[in-house]
Protein backbone atom coordinates (compact mmCIF):
# COMPACT_ATOMS: atom_id res chain seq x y z
CA UNK A 1 0.00 0.00 0.00
CA UNK A 2 1.44 3.40 -0.89
CA UNK A 3 1.89 5.97 1.92
CA UNK A 4 -0.92 8.23 0.67
CA UNK A 5 -3.43 5.37 0.76
CA UNK A 6 -2.29 4.44 4.26
CA UNK A 7 -2.66 8.08 5.35
CA UNK A 8 -6.15 8.24 3.86
CA UNK A 9 -7.22 5.01 5.54
CA UNK A 10 -5.93 6.18 8.93
CA UNK A 11 -7.73 9.48 8.40
CA UNK A 12 -10.93 7.56 7.69
CA UNK A 13 -10.47 5.52 10.86
CA UNK A 14 -9.81 8.67 12.93
CA UNK A 15 -12.84 10.33 11.33
CA UNK A 16 -15.12 7.46 12.29
CA UNK A 17 -13.91 7.40 15.90
CA UNK A 18 -14.08 11.17 16.26
CA UNK A 19 -17.45 11.49 14.51
CA UNK A 20 -18.92 9.79 17.59
CA UNK A 21 -17.91 12.94 19.55
CA UNK A 22 -19.54 15.07 16.84
CA UNK A 23 -22.77 13.07 17.20
CA UNK A 24 -22.67 13.52 21.00
CA UNK A 25 -22.13 17.27 20.63
CA UNK A 26 -24.93 17.34 18.01
CA UNK A 27 -27.27 15.81 20.59
CA UNK A 28 -26.57 18.54 23.15
CA UNK A 29 -26.27 21.51 20.76
CA UNK A 30 -28.91 20.73 18.19
CA UNK A 31 -31.44 18.37 19.79
CA UNK A 32 -31.34 19.56 23.40
CA UNK A 33 -30.27 23.07 22.27
CA UNK A 34 -27.92 23.29 25.22
CA UNK A 35 -24.61 25.08 24.50
CA UNK A 36 -22.46 22.41 26.12
CA UNK A 37 -18.67 22.52 26.09
CA UNK A 38 -18.36 19.74 28.70
CA UNK A 39 -16.87 17.47 26.03
CA UNK A 40 -13.65 19.54 26.15
CA UNK A 41 -12.99 18.06 29.59
CA UNK A 42 -15.22 14.96 29.73
CA UNK A 43 -13.35 13.41 26.78
CA UNK A 44 -9.98 13.49 28.59
CA UNK A 45 -11.45 12.47 31.95
CA UNK A 46 -13.35 9.57 30.37
CA UNK A 47 -10.18 8.45 28.58
CA UNK A 48 -8.20 8.57 31.84
CA UNK A 49 -10.78 6.77 33.98
CA UNK A 50 -11.47 4.16 31.29
CA UNK A 51 -7.70 3.73 30.85
CA UNK A 52 -7.21 3.23 34.60
CA UNK A 53 -9.95 0.58 34.63
CA UNK A 54 -8.35 -1.13 31.61
CA UNK A 55 -4.98 -1.17 33.37
CA UNK A 56 -6.37 -2.54 36.64
CA UNK A 57 -8.80 -5.12 35.20
CA UNK A 58 -7.26 -5.89 31.82
CA UNK A 59 -10.76 -5.72 30.30
CA UNK A 60 -11.22 -3.29 27.39
CA UNK A 61 -15.00 -3.68 27.72
CA UNK A 62 -14.95 -2.61 31.38
CA UNK A 63 -12.64 0.25 30.43
CA UNK A 64 -15.07 1.33 27.73
CA UNK A 65 -18.06 1.13 30.08
CA UNK A 66 -16.16 3.18 32.69
CA UNK A 67 -15.42 5.85 30.07
CA UNK A 68 -19.08 6.02 29.02
CA UNK A 69 -20.19 6.28 32.68
CA UNK A 70 -17.59 8.98 33.39
CA UNK A 71 -18.68 11.03 30.39
CA UNK A 72 -22.34 10.65 31.39
CA UNK A 73 -21.55 11.74 34.95
CA UNK A 74 -19.81 14.89 33.66
CA UNK A 75 -22.97 15.65 31.64
CA UNK A 76 -25.11 15.21 34.76
CA UNK A 77 -22.89 17.68 36.66
CA UNK A 78 -23.33 20.28 33.90
CA UNK A 79 -27.12 19.78 33.92
CA UNK A 80 -27.23 20.18 37.71
CA UNK A 81 -25.04 23.30 37.65
CA UNK A 82 -27.26 24.85 34.97
CA UNK A 83 -30.62 23.87 36.47
CA UNK A 84 -30.18 23.54 40.22
CA UNK A 85 -27.39 26.08 40.88
CA UNK A 86 -28.90 28.08 37.98
CA UNK A 87 -25.64 29.04 36.35
CA UNK A 88 -25.80 30.24 32.73
CA UNK A 89 -25.66 27.09 30.59
CA UNK A 90 -22.39 27.89 28.84
CA UNK A 91 -20.69 28.79 32.13
CA UNK A 92 -21.98 25.57 33.73
CA UNK A 93 -20.39 23.48 30.98
CA UNK A 94 -17.12 25.44 31.10
CA UNK A 95 -16.90 24.93 34.88
CA UNK A 96 -17.53 21.20 34.49
CA UNK A 97 -14.86 21.11 31.78
CA UNK A 98 -12.32 22.74 34.11
CA UNK A 99 -13.33 20.44 36.95
CA UNK A 100 -12.83 17.42 34.68
CA UNK A 101 -9.15 18.36 34.21
CA UNK A 102 -8.59 18.68 37.98
CA UNK A 103 -10.58 15.57 38.86
CA UNK A 104 -8.64 13.57 36.28
CA UNK A 105 -5.31 14.67 37.76
CA UNK A 106 -6.47 14.08 41.34
CA UNK A 107 -8.01 10.65 40.72
CA UNK A 108 -5.40 9.20 38.38
CA UNK A 109 -2.46 11.10 39.90
CA UNK A 110 -0.76 11.80 36.58
CA UNK A 111 -1.66 13.73 33.41
CA UNK A 112 -1.26 10.75 31.10
CA UNK A 113 -0.82 6.99 31.22
CA UNK A 114 0.31 4.23 28.88
CA UNK A 115 -2.33 1.58 28.24
CA UNK A 116 -1.90 -2.12 27.47
CA UNK A 117 -2.37 -3.00 23.80
CA UNK A 118 -6.00 -4.07 24.07
CA UNK A 119 -8.20 -2.16 21.68
CA UNK A 120 -11.72 -3.50 22.10
CA UNK A 121 -12.39 -3.40 18.35
CA UNK A 122 -9.19 -5.38 17.67
CA UNK A 123 -10.36 -8.05 20.13
CA UNK A 124 -13.86 -8.23 18.64
CA UNK A 125 -12.66 -8.32 15.03
CA UNK A 126 -9.57 -10.49 15.48
CA UNK A 127 -10.60 -12.55 12.42
CA UNK A 128 -9.72 -9.60 10.18
CA UNK A 129 -5.98 -9.70 9.42
CA UNK A 130 -5.32 -6.09 8.47
CA UNK A 131 -5.24 -3.80 11.56
CA UNK A 132 -6.37 -0.79 9.54
CA UNK A 133 -9.30 -2.70 7.98
CA UNK A 134 -10.18 -3.92 11.47
CA UNK A 135 -10.15 -0.34 12.76
CA UNK A 136 -12.26 1.06 9.92
CA UNK A 137 -14.84 -1.74 9.95
CA UNK A 138 -15.03 -1.73 13.76
CA UNK A 139 -15.27 2.04 14.13
CA UNK A 140 -17.77 2.17 11.24
CA UNK A 141 -19.92 -0.43 12.97
CA UNK A 142 -19.81 1.53 16.25
CA UNK A 143 -20.80 4.75 14.43
CA UNK A 144 -23.67 2.91 12.71
CA UNK A 145 -24.81 1.45 16.05
CA UNK A 146 -24.68 4.84 17.79
CA UNK A 147 -26.67 6.49 14.97
CA UNK A 148 -29.23 3.66 14.85
CA UNK A 149 -29.68 3.63 18.65
CA UNK A 150 -30.04 7.42 18.79
CA UNK A 151 -32.55 7.57 15.95
CA UNK A 152 -34.56 4.78 17.53
CA UNK A 153 -34.45 6.52 20.91
CA UNK A 154 -35.45 9.88 19.44
CA UNK A 155 -38.57 8.21 17.99
CA UNK A 156 -39.75 6.88 21.36
CA UNK A 157 -41.90 8.87 23.75
CA UNK A 158 -38.80 9.72 25.78
CA UNK A 159 -37.05 10.90 22.62
CA UNK A 160 -40.01 13.12 21.72
CA UNK A 161 -39.87 14.75 25.15
CA UNK A 162 -36.12 15.31 24.77
CA UNK A 163 -36.65 16.95 21.37
CA UNK A 164 -39.53 19.03 22.73
CA UNK A 165 -37.37 20.11 25.68
CA UNK A 166 -34.89 21.53 23.19
CA UNK A 167 -37.31 23.09 20.73
CA UNK A 168 -40.23 24.14 22.87
CA UNK A 169 -39.47 24.19 26.61
CA UNK A 170 -42.74 26.03 27.35
CA UNK A 171 -44.77 23.21 25.81
CA UNK A 172 -42.65 20.62 27.65
CA UNK A 173 -43.40 22.38 30.93
CA UNK A 174 -47.09 22.62 30.02
CA UNK A 175 -47.10 18.86 29.47
CA UNK A 176 -45.77 18.55 33.04
CA UNK A 177 -42.37 17.14 32.15
CA UNK A 178 -39.42 18.26 34.26
CA UNK A 179 -37.00 20.37 32.23
CA UNK A 180 -34.26 19.56 34.75
CA UNK A 181 -34.76 15.81 34.43
CA UNK A 182 -34.64 15.94 30.64
CA UNK A 183 -31.54 18.14 30.68
CA UNK A 184 -29.93 15.51 32.90
CA UNK A 185 -30.99 12.71 30.53
CA UNK A 186 -29.88 14.58 27.41
CA UNK A 187 -26.51 15.76 28.68
CA UNK A 188 -25.74 12.38 30.25
CA UNK A 189 -26.45 10.73 26.89
CA UNK A 190 -24.45 13.31 24.92
CA UNK A 191 -21.39 13.09 27.16
CA UNK A 192 -21.75 9.33 27.53
CA UNK A 193 -21.38 9.17 23.75
CA UNK A 194 -18.33 11.44 24.02
CA UNK A 195 -16.97 9.01 26.64
CA UNK A 196 -17.46 6.13 24.22
CA UNK A 197 -15.36 7.90 21.62
CA UNK A 198 -12.73 8.72 24.26
CA UNK A 199 -12.43 5.03 25.18
CA UNK A 200 -12.00 3.99 21.53
CA UNK A 201 -9.43 6.76 20.99
CA UNK A 202 -7.41 5.91 24.08
CA UNK A 203 -7.43 2.14 23.54
CA UNK A 204 -6.47 2.60 19.89
CA UNK A 205 -3.67 5.06 20.71
CA UNK A 206 -2.30 2.95 23.58
CA UNK A 207 -2.29 5.88 25.95
CA UNK A 208 -4.70 8.27 27.59
CA UNK A 209 -4.18 11.88 28.57
CA UNK A 210 -6.29 14.36 30.50
CA UNK A 211 -5.60 16.87 27.71
CA UNK A 212 -6.59 14.65 24.80
CA UNK A 213 -10.04 16.23 24.51
CA UNK A 214 -8.90 19.87 24.44
CA UNK A 215 -10.44 21.58 21.44
CA UNK A 216 -12.67 18.54 20.83
CA UNK A 217 -16.05 20.17 21.46
CA UNK A 218 -15.18 23.18 19.31
CA UNK A 219 -13.85 20.87 16.61
CA UNK A 220 -17.05 18.81 16.78
CA UNK A 221 -19.15 21.95 16.58
CA UNK A 222 -17.19 23.04 13.52
CA UNK A 223 -17.83 19.60 11.99
CA UNK A 224 -21.57 19.92 12.70
CA UNK A 225 -21.76 23.35 11.04
CA UNK A 226 -19.69 22.21 8.11
CA UNK A 227 -21.84 19.09 7.72
CA UNK A 228 -25.06 21.12 7.87
CA UNK A 229 -23.70 23.57 5.30
CA UNK A 230 -22.50 21.02 2.78
CA UNK A 231 -25.16 18.35 3.32
CA UNK A 232 -28.44 20.17 4.03
CA UNK A 233 -30.58 17.75 5.97
CA UNK A 234 -34.23 17.19 6.64
CA UNK A 235 -34.23 13.99 8.66
CA UNK A 236 -32.51 12.88 11.82
CA UNK A 237 -30.55 10.26 9.85
CA UNK A 238 -29.27 12.77 7.30
CA UNK A 239 -28.34 15.17 10.12
CA UNK A 240 -26.21 12.50 11.80
CA UNK A 241 -24.63 11.42 8.54
CA UNK A 242 -23.82 15.10 7.98
CA UNK A 243 -21.98 15.02 11.34
CA UNK A 244 -19.80 12.19 9.98
CA UNK A 245 -19.38 14.04 6.66
CA UNK A 246 -18.37 17.28 8.39
CA UNK A 247 -15.82 15.43 10.54
CA UNK A 248 -14.39 13.71 7.45
CA UNK A 249 -13.95 17.00 5.59
CA UNK A 250 -12.16 18.58 8.55
CA UNK A 251 -9.85 15.57 8.86
CA UNK A 252 -9.10 15.59 5.12
CA UNK A 253 -8.30 19.30 5.19
CA UNK A 254 -5.92 18.77 8.11
CA UNK A 255 -4.28 15.91 6.23
CA UNK A 256 -3.94 18.06 3.13
CA UNK A 257 -2.46 20.92 5.16
CA UNK A 258 0.09 18.57 6.72
CA UNK A 259 1.02 17.15 3.31
CA UNK A 260 1.48 20.67 1.98
CA UNK A 261 4.11 21.14 4.66
CA UNK A 262 2.15 23.47 6.91
CA UNK A 263 3.36 23.41 10.51
CA UNK A 264 1.38 21.30 12.99
CA UNK A 265 0.47 24.39 15.01
CA UNK A 266 -1.34 25.98 12.05
CA UNK A 267 -3.94 23.20 11.70
CA UNK A 268 -6.46 24.79 14.07
CA UNK A 269 -6.18 28.04 12.12
CA UNK A 270 -6.80 26.18 8.85
CA UNK A 271 -9.81 24.42 10.37
CA UNK A 272 -11.28 27.69 11.67
CA UNK A 273 -10.80 29.51 8.36
CA UNK A 274 -12.45 26.62 6.52
CA UNK A 275 -15.50 26.69 8.78
CA UNK A 276 -15.80 30.49 8.46
CA UNK A 277 -15.62 30.29 4.65
CA UNK A 278 -18.18 27.48 4.37
CA UNK A 279 -20.67 28.99 6.79
CA UNK A 280 -20.34 32.37 5.06
CA UNK A 281 -20.84 30.80 1.64
CA UNK A 282 -23.93 28.99 2.91
CA UNK A 283 -25.39 32.27 4.15
CA UNK A 284 -24.66 33.99 0.84
CA UNK A 285 -26.26 31.06 -0.98
CA UNK A 286 -29.28 31.31 1.36
CA UNK A 287 -29.69 35.02 0.68
CA UNK A 288 -29.36 34.49 -3.06
CA UNK A 289 -31.96 31.72 -2.84
CA UNK A 290 -34.33 33.98 -0.92
CA UNK A 291 -33.91 36.77 -3.46
CA UNK A 292 -34.68 34.42 -6.34
CA UNK A 293 -37.72 33.06 -4.52
CA UNK A 294 -38.92 36.59 -3.82
CA UNK A 295 -38.65 37.46 -7.52
CA UNK A 296 -40.63 34.33 -8.44
CA UNK A 297 -43.30 35.22 -5.87
CA UNK A 298 -43.55 38.77 -7.25
CA UNK A 299 -43.82 37.50 -10.81
CA UNK A 300 -46.50 35.03 -9.74
CA UNK A 301 -48.44 37.98 -8.47
CA UNK B 1 -71.45 26.05 43.88
CA UNK B 2 -70.38 27.50 40.52
CA UNK B 3 -68.05 25.35 38.36
CA UNK B 4 -65.63 28.22 37.70
CA UNK B 5 -65.41 31.33 39.80
CA UNK B 6 -63.12 34.32 39.28
CA UNK B 7 -63.30 36.47 42.38
CA UNK B 8 -61.94 40.02 42.66
CA UNK B 9 -58.98 39.26 40.41
CA UNK B 10 -56.46 42.09 40.02
CA UNK B 11 -53.18 42.18 38.19
CA UNK B 12 -50.79 45.10 37.88
CA UNK B 13 -47.71 45.26 35.67
CA UNK B 14 -44.89 47.70 36.30
CA UNK B 15 -43.11 49.10 33.24
CA UNK B 16 -39.30 49.44 33.21
CA UNK B 17 -39.91 53.17 33.74
CA UNK B 18 -41.75 52.42 36.99
CA UNK B 19 -45.27 53.17 35.70
CA UNK B 20 -47.99 50.85 36.97
CA UNK B 21 -50.47 49.39 34.50
CA UNK B 22 -53.64 47.92 35.99
CA UNK B 23 -54.27 45.08 33.55
CA UNK B 24 -57.12 43.64 35.61
CA UNK B 25 -59.09 45.44 38.33
CA UNK B 26 -61.37 43.42 40.60
CA UNK B 27 -62.61 41.13 37.86
CA UNK B 28 -65.35 38.82 39.14
CA UNK B 29 -67.61 36.41 37.31
CA UNK B 30 -68.71 32.82 37.51
CA UNK B 31 -69.75 30.00 35.22
CA UNK B 32 -72.38 27.96 37.00
CA UNK B 33 -72.25 24.67 35.12
CA UNK B 34 -69.45 22.59 33.69
CA UNK B 35 -69.27 22.50 29.90
CA UNK B 36 -70.36 26.06 29.25
CA UNK B 37 -68.62 28.29 26.73
CA UNK B 38 -67.71 31.83 27.69
CA UNK B 39 -66.59 34.31 25.04
CA UNK B 40 -64.39 37.13 26.27
CA UNK B 41 -64.29 40.26 24.12
CA UNK B 42 -62.58 43.61 24.40
CA UNK B 43 -60.20 45.97 22.65
CA UNK B 44 -56.42 45.53 22.56
CA UNK B 45 -55.01 46.02 26.03
CA UNK B 46 -58.36 45.45 27.75
CA UNK B 47 -56.91 42.55 29.79
CA UNK B 48 -58.35 39.54 27.93
CA UNK B 49 -55.11 37.59 27.57
CA UNK B 50 -53.98 38.61 31.07
CA UNK B 51 -57.22 37.14 32.42
CA UNK B 52 -56.59 33.82 30.64
CA UNK B 53 -52.99 33.77 31.85
CA UNK B 54 -54.15 34.32 35.43
CA UNK B 55 -56.71 31.51 35.11
CA UNK B 56 -54.11 29.08 33.72
CA UNK B 57 -51.67 30.04 36.46
CA UNK B 58 -49.03 31.40 34.06
CA UNK B 59 -48.22 34.25 36.44
CA UNK B 60 -49.29 35.31 39.91
CA UNK B 61 -51.96 37.94 40.39
CA UNK B 62 -52.02 40.71 42.99
CA UNK B 63 -55.15 39.59 44.76
CA UNK B 64 -58.34 37.65 44.22
CA UNK B 65 -58.80 33.98 43.45
CA UNK B 66 -59.74 31.55 40.72
CA UNK B 67 -61.76 28.56 41.86
CA UNK B 68 -62.38 25.65 39.52
CA UNK B 69 -64.72 22.90 40.66
CA UNK B 70 -64.24 23.86 44.28
CA UNK B 71 -60.46 24.21 44.41
CA UNK B 72 -57.92 26.92 43.62
CA UNK B 73 -56.83 26.95 39.98
CA UNK B 74 -53.09 26.72 40.56
CA UNK B 75 -53.33 23.38 42.31
CA UNK B 76 -52.84 21.00 39.42
CA UNK B 77 -56.08 21.64 37.53
CA UNK B 78 -56.13 20.52 33.93
CA UNK B 79 -56.37 23.98 32.43
CA UNK B 80 -55.11 23.78 28.85
CA UNK B 81 -54.52 26.67 26.45
CA UNK B 82 -54.43 27.16 22.69
CA UNK B 83 -52.89 30.39 21.44
CA UNK B 84 -53.07 32.42 18.23
CA UNK B 85 -49.33 31.86 17.76
CA UNK B 86 -49.39 28.19 16.78
CA UNK B 87 -45.66 27.74 17.33
CA UNK B 88 -46.30 27.91 21.09
CA UNK B 89 -48.18 24.62 21.19
CA UNK B 90 -46.20 22.39 18.79
CA UNK B 91 -42.68 21.08 18.11
CA UNK B 92 -41.81 22.24 14.55
CA UNK B 93 -39.21 19.59 13.64
CA UNK B 94 -41.51 16.71 14.55
CA UNK B 95 -44.31 15.36 12.37
CA UNK B 96 -47.95 15.90 13.28
CA UNK B 97 -48.18 12.29 14.49
CA UNK B 98 -45.03 12.64 16.59
CA UNK B 99 -46.46 15.79 18.19
CA UNK B 100 -49.60 13.88 19.14
CA UNK B 101 -47.40 11.05 20.44
CA UNK B 102 -45.53 13.62 22.55
CA UNK B 103 -48.78 14.34 24.38
CA UNK B 104 -49.34 10.60 24.87
CA UNK B 105 -45.81 10.11 26.23
CA UNK B 106 -46.81 11.63 29.55
CA UNK B 107 -49.12 8.68 30.23
CA UNK B 108 -46.68 6.33 31.87
CA UNK B 109 -43.57 4.28 31.21
CA UNK B 110 -45.21 2.11 28.54
CA UNK B 111 -45.84 5.17 26.37
CA UNK B 112 -42.45 6.64 27.26
CA UNK B 113 -40.47 3.83 25.67
CA UNK B 114 -42.76 2.63 22.89
CA UNK B 115 -42.33 3.64 19.25
CA UNK B 116 -44.98 5.57 17.30
CA UNK B 117 -45.69 2.60 15.10
CA UNK B 118 -47.19 0.59 17.91
CA UNK B 119 -49.22 1.70 20.86
CA UNK B 120 -49.08 5.39 19.94
CA UNK B 121 -50.65 5.12 16.53
CA UNK B 122 -53.45 2.94 17.83
CA UNK B 123 -54.45 5.21 20.72
CA UNK B 124 -54.02 8.37 18.65
CA UNK B 125 -56.20 6.95 15.89
CA UNK B 126 -58.83 5.95 18.41
CA UNK B 127 -58.87 9.50 19.76
CA UNK B 128 -59.07 11.06 16.29
CA UNK B 129 -61.81 8.64 15.22
CA UNK B 130 -63.86 9.48 18.29
CA UNK B 131 -63.39 13.21 17.61
CA UNK B 132 -64.37 12.58 13.97
CA UNK B 133 -61.02 13.99 12.82
CA UNK B 134 -59.24 10.86 11.59
CA UNK B 135 -59.61 11.51 7.84
CA UNK B 136 -58.63 15.15 8.24
CA UNK B 137 -55.40 14.19 10.03
CA UNK B 138 -54.42 11.24 7.87
CA UNK B 139 -53.61 13.64 5.03
CA UNK B 140 -50.77 15.30 6.94
CA UNK B 141 -49.92 13.09 9.93
CA UNK B 142 -46.43 12.24 8.64
CA UNK B 143 -45.54 15.78 7.54
CA UNK B 144 -43.13 17.81 9.71
CA UNK B 145 -44.98 20.63 11.44
CA UNK B 146 -42.61 23.16 9.87
CA UNK B 147 -44.07 22.20 6.47
CA UNK B 148 -47.74 22.40 7.48
CA UNK B 149 -50.04 25.31 6.62
CA UNK B 150 -51.11 27.69 9.39
CA UNK B 151 -54.55 26.05 9.49
CA UNK B 152 -53.13 22.54 9.76
CA UNK B 153 -50.76 23.63 12.53
CA UNK B 154 -53.60 25.20 14.46
CA UNK B 155 -55.72 22.06 14.04
CA UNK B 156 -52.81 20.06 15.41
CA UNK B 157 -52.38 22.42 18.38
CA UNK B 158 -56.10 22.13 19.19
CA UNK B 159 -56.07 18.33 18.98
CA UNK B 160 -52.95 18.25 21.19
CA UNK B 161 -54.86 20.34 23.70
CA UNK B 162 -57.89 18.03 23.44
CA UNK B 163 -55.75 14.93 24.01
CA UNK B 164 -54.65 16.35 27.35
CA UNK B 165 -58.26 15.89 28.53
CA UNK B 166 -58.71 19.42 29.89
CA UNK B 167 -61.34 20.30 32.44
CA UNK B 168 -61.06 23.92 31.31
CA UNK B 169 -60.00 24.89 27.78
CA UNK B 170 -58.65 28.40 27.15
CA UNK B 171 -58.67 29.59 23.53
CA UNK B 172 -56.78 32.85 22.97
CA UNK B 173 -57.63 34.33 19.55
CA UNK B 174 -57.08 30.77 18.32
CA UNK B 175 -58.58 31.23 14.86
CA UNK B 176 -57.76 34.92 14.36
CA UNK B 177 -55.06 34.42 11.74
CA UNK B 178 -56.82 31.76 9.63
CA UNK B 179 -58.72 32.11 6.39
CA UNK B 180 -62.54 32.12 6.73
CA UNK B 181 -63.15 28.56 5.45
CA UNK B 182 -60.57 26.90 7.69
CA UNK B 183 -61.65 29.14 10.57
CA UNK B 184 -65.27 28.02 10.24
CA UNK B 185 -64.31 24.34 10.02
CA UNK B 186 -62.14 24.57 13.13
CA UNK B 187 -64.77 26.47 15.07
CA UNK B 188 -67.38 23.86 14.15
CA UNK B 189 -65.48 20.73 15.16
CA UNK B 190 -63.92 22.34 18.23
CA UNK B 191 -67.35 23.31 19.51
CA UNK B 192 -68.72 19.84 18.73
CA UNK B 193 -65.93 18.24 20.76
CA UNK B 194 -66.25 20.71 23.64
CA UNK B 195 -69.98 19.97 23.81
CA UNK B 196 -69.50 16.20 23.58
CA UNK B 197 -66.82 16.14 26.30
CA UNK B 198 -68.55 18.76 28.45
CA UNK B 199 -65.41 20.89 28.68
CA UNK B 200 -65.76 24.39 30.16
CA UNK B 201 -64.29 26.74 27.58
CA UNK B 202 -63.17 30.36 27.66
CA UNK B 203 -62.52 31.92 24.25
CA UNK B 204 -60.87 35.30 23.78
CA UNK B 205 -61.74 37.13 20.56
CA UNK B 206 -61.94 40.59 19.03
CA UNK B 207 -64.89 39.52 16.94
CA UNK B 208 -68.15 40.40 18.70
CA UNK B 209 -70.28 38.48 16.20
CA UNK B 210 -68.20 35.33 16.72
CA UNK B 211 -68.34 35.82 20.49
CA UNK B 212 -72.14 35.94 20.41
CA UNK B 213 -72.50 33.03 18.00
CA UNK B 214 -69.95 30.68 19.62
CA UNK B 215 -70.35 31.31 23.32
CA UNK B 216 -73.14 30.56 25.76
CA UNK B 217 -72.16 33.75 27.55
CA UNK B 218 -70.21 36.85 26.63
CA UNK B 219 -67.98 38.82 28.99
CA UNK B 220 -66.71 42.19 27.86
CA UNK B 221 -63.59 43.74 29.35
CA UNK B 222 -62.73 47.43 29.13
CA UNK B 223 -59.48 48.67 30.65
CA UNK B 224 -59.26 45.63 32.90
CA UNK B 225 -62.82 45.83 34.23
CA UNK B 226 -65.89 43.77 33.43
CA UNK B 227 -68.29 46.06 31.59
CA UNK B 228 -70.74 43.44 30.40
CA UNK B 229 -71.58 39.85 31.23
CA UNK B 230 -74.57 38.46 29.44
CA UNK B 231 -75.93 35.19 28.22
CA UNK B 232 -75.62 34.95 24.47
CA UNK B 233 -78.97 34.31 22.86
CA UNK B 234 -80.69 34.66 26.23
CA UNK B 235 -78.56 32.01 28.01
CA UNK B 236 -77.91 32.80 31.67
CA UNK B 237 -75.64 30.03 32.92
CA UNK B 238 -73.26 32.45 34.59
CA UNK B 239 -73.09 35.85 36.16
CA UNK B 240 -70.90 38.87 36.76
CA UNK B 241 -70.30 39.21 40.45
Amino acid sequence: MNPTTVQLLYTLETTLVFSIVTIGVYLSFRVLRFPDLTAEGSFGLAAMVGGAVLISTGSPLLGLLASVATGALAGVVTAILANVVRLPTLLASILTMIMCFSVGLLVIGQPSQTLPDRWILASLLSWIDSPIARGIIGAGAVVALVIAALILFLRTGAGFILRARGENPDLTRELRHSLVAWDVVGLAMANGIVGLSAALFAQRSGYSSINMGRGGAIYALAAIMLGETIFPNRTMLSAMLACVGGTLILQLVRLLALNLGMPDGSLDLVTSVLVIVFVYLAKVRGHLGENVLEKIRMQAG
Amino acid sequence: MAYLTVDNLSKTFTTPGGREIHALSDVSFSIEERGRILSIVGHNGSGKTTLLNCIRGAFPFDHGQVIINGSLSNHGRKVVSVFQDVSIGVVPSMTALENLALVQSGRGLGFLWSLPGRRYRQSIQEFLREADLLERFETFENTPVSELSGGQRQQLAIVMAMMREPTVLLLDEFVASLDPTVKQEILTWTKAWVRRKNVTTLMVTHDHALAEAWGDMVLELTDGRVTRFAGARGDSAGQAR
